[in-house]
This record gives C-alpha cells, structure tokens and sequence, in this order.
C-alpha cells in the first residue's frame, strides 16, 4: 500500500515539475504570437495612415477597440498616451514602457517597435507606409526566429521540468 | 452692440508648446482680449500681435516689462509645435501643410514658414517649420449688424447678392460670420425671415469646423461645406442643398467668377468678401472686374477698421455704382489676413 503510494506521489511530482517547465516554456509561443499580433495591427495602422488619413489619436483608438490582441494593448495605451497632450514620440516610448510587463517581448523586440517613435505620423502618407513596412520586415524576421526558439525551447523546458521532477523524485525517496 | 467672444487659452493651449502656453497663462485678461495674433520665430522672442501694437511674452509669464527676460522660441519648440498642431499626424494634414497653414479647432489659422519640399513644381509642404502665425479667430455677435440694413432690396426684403470688400485686418470674416448668423437665424427687426445658407468654407475659418462639425455659430440652418475649394464648394451646394444664400469667404479665382455667375443664374444670392482698398482696385483686378461689369453683386460694402474693424466705410450699388447711405471712404488699416 504504502509502494503504492510512494509511486503515486513520485508520478505527481514528476508531472508538476514537467507542467511548470511547460508553462515556462510557454512564454517562448506567446512572444512568437505577439509578434504576429503586432504585425498584422502594424498593417491595420497603415491602412489607417495612408488610406485613412484618420489621426493619430483617432487611428489608434479605433483599432485598440478591435480584437488585436498585443497590438490591441499597445494601442489602447498609445491612445490614452496621445490623450493626454503628448506628443506622438514621447506617447509611443511611453506606451511601450508601460505595456511591457503585459508583453512577452525581450529588449530587442521592443527596440524595433521604439524605431517607429521618431518618424510615426511625421511625414507624408508614402513615407509612414515606407517606414512601417520597415518595422513590420523587422518583426517579421523576429518572428521566424522567436517560432524557432518557442519550438526549440518549449520542448526543452517542458523536459527539463520533467527530469528535475523526476531527479527530485529520485532524491527524496 | 456687437459682443466679441475672445478664444480662451485653454482653447490654444494642447496646440502650443507648454512653457508658451504657461506664459501666455499669465497674460492679463485685458491684454489677452486685445490680441489678435501671435507669432513664434526661432531665436527669437515669442511676439502678440495686437488690436494695437505688438508685445514680447516674457520668460516668467506675462507679457515683457522693463528689465524681462522674453521668452525665445527654441527649435525644440517648433518641433513640438508642429507636432501638436498636427496631433502627431502630419500625413493627415498633408494639403493643408502644402498650403502653408493649419486650421485648429475653433477655426484659428496656424501660418507657418520653413523649408519646402518642393515636387515637380508643386509644394508639397514644409519641412523644420521655423516661424509660426497663430491668428485668432473671433466670433463677435452683432458685427454684421451695421452691414445687414444694406443687404435687403424690395417690400419683401430679399436678400441681394453682396460683396464685402476690405483691406486686410479689417474684421470682414468676422462680418460675414456674423451676417451668415442673423441671416440663417431670420432678422425680424429688418423682416427678413429665416434663410438656408450654404456656407463654403475653404479654410475653416468661419464655422472652425473640426471634423465636419462647426464649432461656431453660424445658424440654424447653414449647412457647411468644409475645406472645400470655392467654386467646387459654390456648384455643389447649388446642387445638392438647394440654398437661398451661398456664403464665401475671399474670392478672387477666375473660377469663382463662373461659380458666382452659375448660383446668379440660379437666383441664389451670393455673399462674398474680397480683398480691396476701394472701388479703382476691384476694378484693377480681372477676376472682380469681371464681377463688377457684369453686375453679379447689387451691393458693394467696404469696411475699415476704423473706429473698430468691420466699420461700414461705404456702400454702393453694384449695378449704378451710386452710394448708397454712406459715401465711400479709401479704407483704413490692415496688414495682412
């Protein structure tokens, strides 16, 4: 009885332990989705910006209300930014600062999306196009590498979780 | 007695860059009433242009004193101006700014000069703006008052096609406003019953539209057409919102003339303003001598700022040429509108 206790309690811990690796891996998946998120909302933008020629305060604030996910939360924050008489350089920076514990990006990622503060809405509508589809090709290529580490990583911290759980199980009894 | 409403900072503030708001926070409310302008250059100290004279804003707040530090204008300063004038999106305003201004809400125009950019012959726009006009827009209820008696013809008080003429400066954007006003609302004192106005605004300073709505008074029933270029503006209203009056600010294009003709042909009675010192520099002109000569406007209204802007310096019969009521004075005053 008491074996068979012991081996019930050492399959649980072995599993947590696999699961907690899982879910640290998971922040490798949710980067390479937030940055398709944020591609794909840079397109949105654009079409506002050149298509549009809606403004920047009422350009961000309609597509924050649309289901953008990450750009969806960097936009809202931009929005509020603008609202309150900043300028469009200083609310971008802001924005980013301020959704980056929401994000999963790393500095890199974010140093892209800084870029576009010195030029976002301050030239012809061809020239915002140019320089969005600039930051959209960098993200892009992060993109592919970040869906190369979530495979490579994630599967690597989900087993290294399972073998502490099972190297712990090994210690203890 | 006309009633001037004079913007409030808060009004101008988001649009400048915040140590000149703060400054001109602590203007006085007298001085701040009189100022019809002002007018920021890099390097140099930020200036009011007003009803009288000029003043420098000083570092402190307030307008310069003896002994002041005035407040210069940085390039940071410009940048953030345009920057907050365009909120951020220059691609949005991209005709406007080729046209060298900006209107902001309320209908104030922001004049800018800079470097231009310049493609296959046209401008494109501006590029480091270094010194920018902010003229005020005012809405003084009652400007109109002195002019309307002589717009009406006939027992039944039709309203006759008009041409505000004046020097720069002389208030007749704020006379015809006013006029656009009364007349939409209907004058019983002069038994003119309500009219429907359709107002061309081509640079958004008479309603100061901001996103299609005007945030001026400009009556029940005006319907603005906004930022849209006169006669373009003149043929479509005609069309599409079967008028009684078009309203127009500064005309003077060879277009205008065969809009005005087209809405004479219609019945339509047209309101116009055009710049003019007196009857021998419209009739200098080709554009408004062609106007003239045909007979288009029976009523020719020159203003002065004399004693105030939007004085009546005379009226005359546009078909005879004869005075009416007032004999015509060369008009007084005026630098630039």
């Amino acid at each position: 009885m008491t074996l068979y206790i012991r081996l019930l309690l050492a399959g649980v811990a072995t599993f947590a332990f696999y699961r907690a690796g899982s879910l640290y891996g998971l922040q490798y998946v949710d980067r390479q989705r937030q940055l398709r998120e944020l591609r794909s909302s840079l397109r949105a933008l654009e079409t506002e910006v050149v298509y549009g020629r809606t403004t920047l305060g009422s350009a961000f604030g309609r597509l924050a209300a649309l289901d953008l996910g990450a750009g969806g939360v960097l936009f809202a924050a931009m929005a509020r930014e603008l609202a309150g008489v900043a300028s469009a350089r200083e609310a971008w920076l802001a924005a980013l600062e301020a959704t980056s514990a929401q994000l999963a990006l790393n500095e890199e990622d974010r140093g892209i999306l800084a870029s576009l503060a010195s030029c976002l809405g301050q030239s012809d509508p061809a020239d915002q196009a140019a320089h969005l589809a600039l930051v959209r090709e960098m993200l892009d290529e992060r993109h592919s590498q970040a869906a190369e580490e979530a495979r490579r990583n994630g599967r690597l911290w989900s087993y290294l979780g399972g073998l502490a759980g099972l190297g712990m199980v090994l210690l203890v009894f | 007695m006309p009633t001037a409403i004079v913007p409030a900072l808060p009004e101008l503030g988001p649009y400048l860059p915040p140590r000149v708001a703060a400054a001109l926070s602590q203007v006085e409310a007298t001085v701040w009433s009189g100022v019809e302008e002002i007018r920021m250059r890099v390097g140099r100290p930020v200036m009011l242009g007003l009803a009288r004279g000029e003043a420098w804003l000083a570092r402190s707040g307030g307008i310069c004193a003896d002994g002041d530090a005035p407040l210069v204008f940085t390039p940071d300063d410009a940048a953030l101006t345009l920057d907050l004038a365009t909120r951020g999106s220059v691609y949005a305003l991209q005709e406007q700014l080729s046209s060298g201004y900006l209107t902001l809400p309320g209908g104030h125009r922001l004049g800018m000069a800079g470097r231009a950019v310049v493609d296959g012959g046209q401008l494109r726009g501006l590029r480091h703006p270094g010194s920018f006009c902010l003229r005020l827009a005012r809405e003084v209820k009652g400007a109109a008052d002195r002019v309307l008696p002589f717009l009406t013809e006939g027992p039944d008080c039709r309203i006759s096609s008009t041409l505000l003429v004046s020097p720069p400066r002389c208030g007749k954007t704020t006379v015809l406003r006013d006029a656009v006003r009364q007349l939409s609302d209907g004058i019983p004192r002069l038994r003119v019953p309500p009219q429907r106005v359709a107002l061309i605004d081509e640079r958004s300073e008479l309603a100061g539209c901001w996103q299609g709505i005007p945030t001026r008074d400009v009556g029940l029933r005006t319907d603005v057409l906004d930022a849209c270029p006169k006669a373009l503006g003149m043929i479509l209203a005609l069309r599409s919102m079967s008028p009684d009056i078009l309203a127009t600010d500064e005309i003077g294009r060879a277009e205008d003339v065969a809009a005005i003709e087209e809405a004479a042909n219609c019945g339509v009675a047209v309101i116009a303003t055009a710049h003019g010192w007196d009857l021998a520099d419209l009739r200098a002109r080709p554009t408004t001598a062609e106007l003239l000569a045909r007979g288009d406007f029976a009523r020719l209204v020159f203003l002065n700022r004399v004693p105030v802007p939007g004085s009546v310096a005379g009226v005359l019969d546009g078909r005879t040429m004869e005075p009416i009521g007032l004999p015509v004075r060369r008009a007084a005053g005026g630098t630039a509108e």
